[in-house]
């Protein structure tokens, strides 16, 4: 006999792709049906993944060392308020639900927020935005699912 | 001589002796701002440093310290000393030790601070090299001979062979003989990178091509362990700055270390180990090995890159990701690790394809 699942925390990952608008979808429908808490999260990359250090030449020679730091948190920030204007509505039937913005590799950070939350299942699509508007070329869905320690579901959108 | 002529000397002669010394002198109010910087502190951060606050002018910060010398020194009244990593403008990330004094009023209260600051970047690096070295010769006598007691049962079998007129047997003992030579040779370009620090090469190549020729020496002994290897190289990656030999050695380090997982792991039937060269995004390019062996647990992924730290008990040494870590430090780049147990791992190394310094203007 299987045992009733009962999921608490279910993250859904976004790009605003297509797929990602269908898995959406999905990640609604699963946490309405188990009364889940919705974990919304979009990463972003580091303007500087590899932590060198910026010299910015603009500003004066105190203040010109910039860290990149601090222009990741800037970014962030606005990624938030995107993430929010995106979902915020939709998600209002939901009473418990959360927007996360993470800096850095995506695989990564959502396997790091899923360990450190206790997520029970991450849902994300699967091909991300087409080639042209790509901002990573990481393999986020096929290393999610291979490296999380809980359920991955990975959606496409139909084919039109 | 007039005393007030004296005095003025006096004045003088301190003055040039303090910005002579090797080494940043300021004084700071409570409030963390520089009152007086030595001509050495000047040189390197700006003349206009003066009423800067310490923390933007050597941290490039917005914010105080979270430890900070001289806010003990207000506070106790005491010399503290600590150590600091300081940012140059140019980029350079610099190890220093930190003294702070208290300077007194004629009633006893800190009018200000003394902080010195001293370079021990070279000292420390000589130490670790110091160490490092030590270090290896002790590990290393065991491993090579280890090997070495190896290549003689090799040659042991493969004389047999000879003498009873059996190839097999003697094709046995080659085998043999050729796994503790690439041991060896593996260990002893490990040592080479490791013993000292080695400065890259840098020449404008394919990073492709590069994975492709690491990738192709590889391929025979990934064969005979009955391991499939795929390259999945994108060759719209642009030629960069890398040292060519670096580069390689990192990649056959993380190469070697999937192909040996896999052939210990008897879980699976059928192994496969993946080169991939990609951009990570418009600025960065990645290369990725990742395998499908049994992965590693939270403890050996904590200790993956410290010295001398093998999870493959008396065949590793540890110092092939010690390696990969001092390689791509030496690139600026860095290094991502995805795995789980029963899975497998990956490893992501991530490089500028601009090796110049990032500008965001």
């Amino acid at each position: 006999m299987v045992n009733q699942l009962k999921y608490q925390n279910i993250l859904f990952c976004t790009d605003y792709s297509k797929d990602a608008e269908v898995a959406f979808v999905h990640a609604f429908d699963q946490a309405s049906k188990y009364e889940a808490k919705l974990h919304i999260m979009n990463v972003i990359l580091s303007v500087n993944p590899c932590g060198i250090k910026i010299f910015n030449k603009t500003l004066s020679k105190a203040e010109s060392k910039i860290e990149s730091d601090k222009i990741d948190e800037r970014h962030s920030m606005q990624e938030l308020g995107a993430l929010k204007k995106v979902y915020n509505e939709r998600c209002k039937d939901i009473i418990d639900h959360e927007f996360i913005v993470k800096v850095g590799s995506p695989d990564i950070e959502i396997i790091t927020y899923s360990e450190d939350n206790d997520i029970d299942m991450i849902i994300l699509g699967t091909a991300g935005r087409p080639e042209t508007k790509r901002r990573t070329y990481v393999r986020t869905a096929a290393n999610v699912s291979k490296y999380a320690n809980c359920q991955v579901i990975t959606i496409g959108s139909p084919k039109q | 001589m007039s005393d007030s002529n004296n005095s003025e000397l006096m004045d003088l002669t301190f003055k040039s002796i303090i910005d002579a010394l090797p080494c940043y002198i300021m004084i700071q109010d409570q409030d963390y701002k520089i009152l007086f910087a030595n001509q050495k502190l000047k040189s390197d951060f700006g003349d206009d440093i003066i009423s800067l606050s310490c923390y933007s002018v050597l941290k490039g910060s917005h914010h105080q310290c979270n430890v900070c010398p001289v806010r003990k020194t207000f506070k106790d009244k005491k010399v503290h000393i600590i150590e600091e990593t300081i940012h140059l403008s140019d980029g350079t990330v610099i190890e220093m030790i930190a003294y702070s004094a208290p300077l007194f009023d004629a009633v006893g209260n800190v009018r200000a601070c003394i902080k010195l600051l001293v370079n021990v970047g070279t000292i420390k690096d000589t130490h670790r090299e110091l160490v490092t070295l030590g270090q290896s010769i002790a590990l290393l006598s065991h491993d090579i001979k280890n090997i070495l007691e190896g290549l003689q049962g090799g040659a042991y079998v493969v004389e047999e062979g000879i003498k009873d007129a059996d190839t097999e047997l003697s094709g046995r003992g080659w085998d043999i003989v050729k796994k503790n030579i690439t041991e060896i040779t593996g260990i002893t370009q490990n040592i080479l990178y490791s013993a000292k620090e080695r400065k890259p090469k840098m020449k404008i190549i394919s990073p492709v091509e590069v994975a492709r020729q690491t990738g192709q020496l590889f391929a025979e002994k990934a064969s005979s362990m009955g391991i499939q290897l795929l390259l999945q190289l994108n060759p719209k990656v642009p030629r960069v700055s890398l040292d060519p030999t670096g580069i390689s050695r990192m990649l056959g380090n993380l190469l070697w270390n999937s192909l040996q997982a896999c052939h210990t792991n008897t879980e699976k039937s059928k192994h496969i180990v993946y080169v991939r060269v990609d951009y990570y995004d418009y600025n960065h390019f990645m290369y990725e090995v990742e395998d499908n062996a049994y992965g590693m647990d939270t403890q050996i992924r904590k200790n993956l890159f410290k010295e001398f730290f093998s999870s493959k008990g008396d065949s590793g040494t540890g110092l092939g990701l010690m390696v990969v870590e001092r390689i791509i430090r030496n690139h600026q780049g860095k290094i991502e690790v995805l795995t789980k147990p029963g899975k497998g791992s990956l490893f992501r190394i991530i490089f500028r394809l601009d090796n110049k310094k990032l500008d965001l203007n």
